[in-house]
């Protein structure tokens, strides 16, 4: 497996509450090849962030641990990385773009100087002012900023979202990383925005031969980018598999009720359809089938214990007992 | 940002002016500075005759058009009391709470922002718990209660410096600490807060992420964005020194302009009150405006607001 360019490997990320354990990533497991894109999908709450962020160590060391497991990135294992390490990794190998652009971007710095803040870190020797700025102008022109000779100088809040989001693309790009974790690019943006990011996205993944982490709760955005999926339930995968398997054979009952909640104009549905119930806060150890609350065929075995994964087919599993049996689509 | 700071400096002088007039009111107000300039049992007549003399006769919008009249010419009149030109009286003064003000000052901020930060950094340990444990007691104890304290451990009991007086930086350190106190703990406070509060913002992590070090992450940005609200309370906290002054300088007989204010104002010395004023309305204004301009240049939509 040598060719993995990202290894994750038992991965637990637990909260600390001053009375609970929560259990936000439990058991992580996947890896991933360079130019691949990686989707983690799951509603909000369900640990989706928690795995991206322990990734690259940005976690509130006060309340949250990696518990245990190995994130295998270059020979080195990233959760128990330095810090110094870390600092290497971040913006130079690892990138992250977050949810909301302005406030993702330091509201007293110009974003010229914002950009050229990742190139420095990241650079020896002395700078070049006159070629990092052009080099700066190159990469907004790059992400798609018009006028950029221009915008060079301009703050956050003189941007539009759109703009914002680019910028914070053009950082996370400016060193050429390996893998870039998109956690929700486009959730903050207007529709007609979200869909030129991620267009973006998926050609400058190509022009620089990245891997991309996307995160988002919208399986539509995960659908069109994605190579592999991810879905996320109470902090643990509870399926995972190729786009194709993920949407036309979905073997696990919440990410078809995911599918199902997903408008449509070919049927002629008179209410959306939406999975019962709320997300369940979980403490460590959990003993039982996350979904099983919610879950139209959960019977006593899935509150007996945490359901393992089931083999479909090559690389698709799911984490219910009823995985490979035909009794869901009755 | 020229036009601005013309603005800002005309918004002041008409600050500086309303809190003249209002000082020139209040005074007249108190009453009448011919009781004690005469033996008592003095005749009416010749309290009247004081008075004509000192022009207290005249309707008081004369004496106001007047005052102000030489105001403008750089006249600010002759004490009762000392019977000298109010601004050689001052002079010294002046100098005396500047050289006790100002280090003052200065050592507020930096013990303020360094314990700021501190304790933002050590957060919910028991540095952080010592350090607003201190900065509550400074915010709370009035400085005259606060200076007496001093006195009696390192005066009283320990006999390390003296009580009152000036000439040496010993004679500076008890009245420095006291003044510096109550503003160090409002400054230190407030660094703590607004850094907690800027080190949760998504554009710290946005940092780190850059793979810049934590100590860059703190200074270039979290520093940086917090220190927007603490200097607006250092503007505020320079009004209450000046204030603070006056209570200081009595506790330790130190001969500035703040003790100089409290006897003009007992003794209803008018030009010595209002150039007293004057000077404390000049210098507070003036630190603002200095405030209002640095605003600028840490805040960039701010600054755009300047044009």
């Amino acid at each position: 497996m040598d060719d993995n360019i990202i290894e994750v490997r038992g991965l637990k990320t637990y909260y600390y509450t001053a009375t609970k354990v929560i259990p936000a990533a439990d058991d992580i497991n996947f890896s991933m090849k360079r130019g691949e894109v990686l989707g983690i999908v799951g509603e909000s709450g369900c640990g989706k962030t928690t795995v991206a962020r322990s990734l690259v160590g940005l976690i509130n060391r006060q309340n949250t641990r990696i518990e245990a497991g190995e994130i295998l990135f270059e020979g080195i294992d990233l959760a128990k990385a330095t810090p110094k390490q870390l600092e290497h990794i971040r913006g130079n190998k690892i990138s992250m773009i977050f949810q909301d652009p302005f406030v993702s971007l330091s509201p007293v710095y110009t974003v010229g100087n914002q950009i050229a803040e990742v190139m420095r870190a990241h650079s020896t020797g002395k700078v070049d002012k006159k070629k990092e700025r052009e080099t700066i102008i190159e990469l907004m022109r790059k992400v798609g900023i018009p006028s950029p000779e221009l915008r060079i100088k301009d703050y956050a809040y003189q941007l539009s979202g759109g703009m914002q989001q680019r910028i914070m693309i053009a950082i996370a790009l400016a060193c050429r990383p390996d893998i870039l974790i998109a956690d929700e690019p486009t959730t903050a943006l207007d529709v007609t925005v979200q869909a030129q990011v991620l267009e973006l996205i998926r050609n400058l993944k190509d022009e620089f031969s990245m891997s991309v982490i996307l995160i988002s709760h919208n399986l539509g955005i995960v659908a069109n980018m994605c190579d592999r999926i991810l879905v996320m339930y109470g902090g643990v995968v509870v399926e995972e598999g190729s786009c194709y398997d993920i949407f036309k054979n979905p073997r696990h009952p919440y990410t078809r009720g995911l599918l199902m909640a997903i408008p449509s104009l070919k049927e002629d549905r008179e209410e959306l359809f939406s999975i019962p119930g709320t997300v369940p806060t979980f403490t460590a150890p959990v003993s039982t089938c996350r979904f099983a609350d919610r879950c139209p065929h959960a019977c006593d075995r899935c509150r007996e214990k945490e359901p393992d994964f089931v083999d479909i087919g090559p690389g698709h599993r799911a984490r219910c007992i009823f995985a490979d049996k035909e009794v869901l689509n009755a | 940002m020229l036009s601005f700071i013309i603005k800002r400096v005309l918004k002041g002088l008409l600050c500086v002016w309303f809190i003249w007039t209002l000082v020139f009111v209040l005074v007249r107000v108190t009453g009448d500075p011919t009781g004690w300039m005469l033996p008592d049992g003095a005749s009416t007549a010749a309290v009247k005759e004081l008075r004509e003399e000192m022009h207290l006769d005249e309707p008081i919008i004369k004496q106001y058009v007047d005052s102000f009249l030489d105001l403008l010419h750089g006249d600010m009149g002759k004490s009762y009391y000392y019977k000298q030109d109010v601004k050689k009286i001052y002079s010294e003064r002046l100098r005396n709470t500047f050289s006790l003000a100002v280090p003052s000052f200065l050592l507020a901020v930096a013990m303020g922002i360094g314990f700021g930060i501190i304790a933002a950094l050590k957060h919910n340990t028991f540095v952080d718990r010592a350090l607003m444990t201190i900065t509550i007691v400074g915010h709370t104890i009035p400085s005259f209660c606060f200076g007496i304290i001093l006195i009696m451990i390192f005066s009283v009991t320990l006999h390390w410096l003296p009580t009152f007086g000036t000439g040496s930086f010993r004679h500076m350190i008890m009245p420095m600490l006291t003044l510096a106190w109550g503003p160090m703990s409002s400054i230190a406070r407030l660094t703590r807060g607004s850094l907690l509060d800027v080190m949760t913002k998504e554009y710290i992590d946005g940092a780190r992420m850059k793979g810049l070090s934590e100590r860059k992450v703190m200074v270039k940005h979290a520093l940086r964005n917090s220190l927007i609200s603490v200097v607006t309370v250092m503007g505020v906290q320079v009004g209450h020194m000046i204030s603070g002054a006056v209570v200081v300088e009595t506790v330790f007989s130190w001969p500035g302009m703040g003790q100089m204010l409290v006897n003009s104002a007992k003794q209803r010395d008018f030009p010595t009150v209002q150039y007293g004023i004057l000077l404390v309305a000049f210098s507070v204004t003036f630190v603002n405006i200095l405030v209002d301009i640095s605003y600028g240049f840490l805040n960039p939509k701010i600054r755009e607001s300047f044009k």
